[in-house]
């Protein structure tokens, strides 16, 4: 089991909780359109041929790291132009260096403002925005999440288990046992007998633990304690 | 010139007038929006299968077939692109990006408006629409239709290019 573990010195920051997860008409409830796919019809799928590109993640920024990969992914999905985006772009735009970032602050940025390219913004992690280039907004106007296009999970491992049937990426938060939490990208579900597990690209570079994947089973998730969960279905088309 | 001979009689134009515009309509029906059967032309050998979906409405069995590896790798090894797109997307200036054009230009037939989402489309390199119908249901059967759709240059017999 290529499972998370938390960073040799908790640390507070990463995937901070969020108290007031986003819901809007931007952004609905997943269980108002889908009921959760019963247990027993549930099946093992994956999206991991969809993801392409891992990032080795700037201080704090776990959160923007896994939206941006779901941005990249939705778009993999789609057939659009394969593009490396830029998350420290994202998580400028809310947060200041090493404070950490709510799930909700990141989808809310990328329905408003969207994420940067890497080959605009000069890299994957330029800091800070300030040093960007004059436009950067219409850059990363390119690489958005459509309006009414992502869902609140409302941190249910139930639901991100259907979102990942239905193909949707699952985007979650989960909280250190010590403090502080980390965010990724859930991009299959598998299982091993009884156990339901969530896999997908960690955010600690392409060879952490061999191929950038961690895998984390439901008992994993709901011991950690969870800090969020979206699922993004769809991107503006560049 | 004979009286018999002349183009311009009152009696030509009444006939030719409607058969031209008839003869323009069709063919701009048939260069960009054909009905259930292909459109116009020799079977194309590349082209872009073209998903409409609505994400909203997504069910198990069609995400099955839009992330399926096996259709990926078949499409990507007969050269031909895969795209898959809401109805309702738009691009970074909130029109209707120009990967819909084909689209809606299908949609755009008679014929093709009760056809409920998803549609798979074979779109040929200039934009048009080959032929249209609903997405079929499998990843297997998207690969059928495809290939029975298409002139597949891996496929033809040797010498004939």
């Amino acid at each position: 089991m290529r499972t998370l573990a938390p960073p040799p010195a908790s640390v507070a920051w990463g995937c901070r909780e969020d108290p007031a997860p986003l819901v809007d008409d931007r952004c609905r409830l997943f269980a108002d359109d889908y009921d959760p796919l019963p247990r027993a019809k549930w099946k093992p799928a994956s999206l991991d041929h969809l993801i392409w590109h891992i990032f080795d993640q700037a201080d704090g920024m776990c959160t923007s790291n896994a939206g941006t990969q779901a941005v990249m992914g939705c778009r993999e999905l789609g057939g659009q132009e394969r593009r490396v985006l830029a998350p420290s772009t994202l998580y400028g735009q809310h947060s200041r260096w090493g404070t950490g970032s709510t799930l909700s602050e990141n989808v809310d940025a990328l329905l408003k403002t969207g994420v940067c390219s890497a080959g605009f913004s000069g890299g994957e992690q330029p800091w800070p925005l300030s040093g960007l280039p004059k436009g950067w907004q219409q850059d990363a106007a390119r690489h958005k999440i459509l309006p009414g296009h992502v869902w609140n999970l409302a941190g249910q491992f139930d639901l991100v288990a259907t979102a990942l049937q239905m193909s949707f990426f699952g985007w979650i938060g989960l909280r250190w046992p010590g403090g502080g939490g980390h965010s990724v990208l859930c991009s299959s579900l598998l299982r091993q007998g009884n156990v339901w597990i969530v896999r997908g690209p960690n955010s600690w570079g392409p060879t952490w633990n061999g191929d950038g994947f961690f895998e984390l089973t439901e008992r994993q998730c709901s011991s950690m304690g969870s800090h969020g969960a979206f699922a993004v279905r769809a991107v503006i088309s560049s | 010139m004979s009286r018999n001979q002349r183009s311009d009689s009152p009696s030509s134009v009444t006939w030719i007038l409607p058969l031209l515009v008839l003869g323009l309509l069709l063919a701009s029906r048939g260069c960009q929006s054909p009905g259930p059967g292909p459109g116009p032309g020799p079977k194309p050998s590349q082209v872009c299968l073209l998903i409409v979906e609505e994400s909203q409405q997504r069910t198990p069995e069609t995400a099955e077939i839009l992330v399926s590896s096996e259709l990926r790798t078949w499409l990507s090894q007969h050269k031909h692109l895969l795209r898959i797109v809401d109805p309702d997307a738009v691009d970074s200036s909130g029109n209707p990006p120009s990967v819909l054009d084909p689209y809606l230009a299908w949609r755009s037939a008679e014929a093709n408006r009760s056809v409920t989402l998803p549609v798979s489309l074979l779109v040929r390199s200039d934009g048009s629409v080959y032929l249209g119908g609903p997405l079929p249901g499998s990843a297997a059967a998207v690969i059928d239709w495809v290939r029975a759709n298409t002139a597949d240059q891996a496929e033809q017999p040797r010498g004939s290019r």
